[in-house]
């Protein structure tokens, strides 16, 4: 289940175009494709950083690698796929660098600030649940649950298969539910 | 399985709200204009191009006086040994591996040695501490590596859980390591495990992969001295990172 807001941009001829001129060099071409996909990109690294500087950061490094390779994506139908895969990467190696100061600042008090008494899942117990998570766990999420890919789209981005990132997400899933579904029912 | 739907169905509502907290807003014009600036690809293969050449010569350079050194050593030497004179054997030379981690200039003969250290396998706070370990388990782990080519069985692993009070049961195994490449695209170095001997039951999944025969990846940090373990799941990296310190070289 996408989020609704995200960006949905069918890769039309014109985002085609876009990639063939990005990759050979023209930075309008570029910023077309960043205006198209970043926030995408942002909203995945957040769910796998967990903190806002982190996840610019592992943005901005995205985008980096993506000026730089955009001439390997041969199938336009695949950008948005490739470029959530390397902000998603660089995501981890991010967090995994960051760790321990990651871990402090998902507890921080505005969290607290920001509770909303009506969410069917309290948004701080949702938070340290995440935290839990391992950086490839979070991956999942954020590429199931954020970007809207299902197993079989998500299997070749992770180099496993559709099977495989089934049964993780099955597993993430079952420790959520225990976590913050307990005591509901 | 209704029960589980309606589940996800909320977690995905407050999931989405979670990443909706991130911080989207960008000026895409600028955000492509600085990038293309600073990483200018024509300059840059450019320059790499003309950093390849001169290496190249450099090379060429050296290769050249050290044949002339060598040429003339056999002259003088060898003149003056004995026909009979034992010459024992020397150590095979490290296979030729492919140029790694370019930027630190790290190759996988970088990790001979014997590597120790602590690898953290994060647990999770569960009521069920009876099939999941409740809380970070640590493994002293220790990684010897020798000459690796690719393909080639070359190295040893074992583990060990140092505090395993949290898990509830001690547990260690030991195995033998598998040279992969590069992993990642030069961001270290990828060894299967085999892992062949065990002691001590694991304690639900996460122990179990502990065990398991994962991808190892160590990537030489800094000067060196010290390798980012990460212990691998097929294509993911599931419960341990850490870092090890060099103890002892081949």
């Amino acid at each position: 289940m996408p989020l609704s807001g995200m960006t949905s941009i069918a890769t039309t001829g014109t985002m085609a175009a876009a990639l063939d001129a990005a990759a050979a060099g023209d930075e309008v071409a570029f910023a077309r494709i960043v205006a198209a996909y970043h926030t995408d990109m942002v909203r995945v690294a957040y769910g796998i950083c967990g903190e806002s500087a982190l996840a610019l950061d592992a943005t901005q490094a995205a985008w980096i690698i993506a000026w730089r390779k955009l001439g390997s994506v041969r199938e336009p139908d695949h950008l948005r796929g490739w470029l959530v895969a390397v902000v998603a990467n660089e995501a981890r190696h991010v967090v995994r660098r960051q760790r321990p100061t990651a871990l402090v600042e998902l507890r921080r008090q505005s969290d607290r600030d920001d509770l909303d008494p009506s969410d069917g899942i309290d948004r701080l117990d949702l938070a340290d649940a995440l935290r839990r998570l391992t950086p490839d766990e979070r991956s999942l999420l954020a590429l199931r649950y954020g970007a809207g890919f299902d197993s079989g789209e998500i299997g070749p981005l992770l180099g496993i298969s559709g099977s495989g990132v089934r049964a993780r997400l099955a597993r993430i899933m079952s420790r959520l539910r225990k976590e913050l579904d307990d005591g509901r029912a | 399985m209704a029960g589980h739907d309606l589940f996800e169905t909320r977690f995905a509502d407050a999931y989405g709200r979670y990443l909706r907290e991130a911080p989207v807003e960008v000026d895409a014009a600028e955000l492509a204009r600085s990038i293309a600036r600073a990483h200018p690809r024509s300059r840059v293969a450019g320059r790499m191009d003309g950093h390849r050449r001169a290496s190249r010569l450099a090379w060429l350079v050296v290769a050249v006086a050290l044949l002339a050194t060598l040429a003339a050593g056999a002259v003088m030497v060898g003149s003056r040994l004995a026909p009979a004179v034992d010459v024992a054997p020397t150590a095979a030379p490290l296979p030729s591996t492919p140029a790694l981690l370019p930027a630190a200039g790290f190759t996988v003969a970088d990790l001979a040695g014997t590597w120790t250290g602590e690898v953290l396998m994060p647990g999770f706070v569960s009521p069920e501490a009876s099939i999941t370990p409740a809380k970070d388990t640590t493994f002293t782990t220790s990684v010897t590596i020798g000459a690796c080519a690719p393909g080639a069985t070359c190295g040893s692993v074992s583990y060990a859980t140092r505090d395993w009070t949290g898990s509830g049961k001690p547990l260690s195994c030991s195995g033998s390591l598998k040279y992969r490449g590069p992993y990642e695209g030069g961001s270290g170095f990828a060894f299967e495990e085999a892992i062949s001997s065990r002691s001590g039951a694991p304690v639900g999944p996460e122990q179990a992969q502990a065990c398991s025969n994962n991808i190892l990846v160590l990537t030489p940090l800094a000067s060196g001295a010290t390798v980012g373990v990460e212990e691998r799941e097929g294509g993911m990296a599931w419960q341990d990172y850490g870092v090890l310190a060099k103890s002892a070289t081949p």
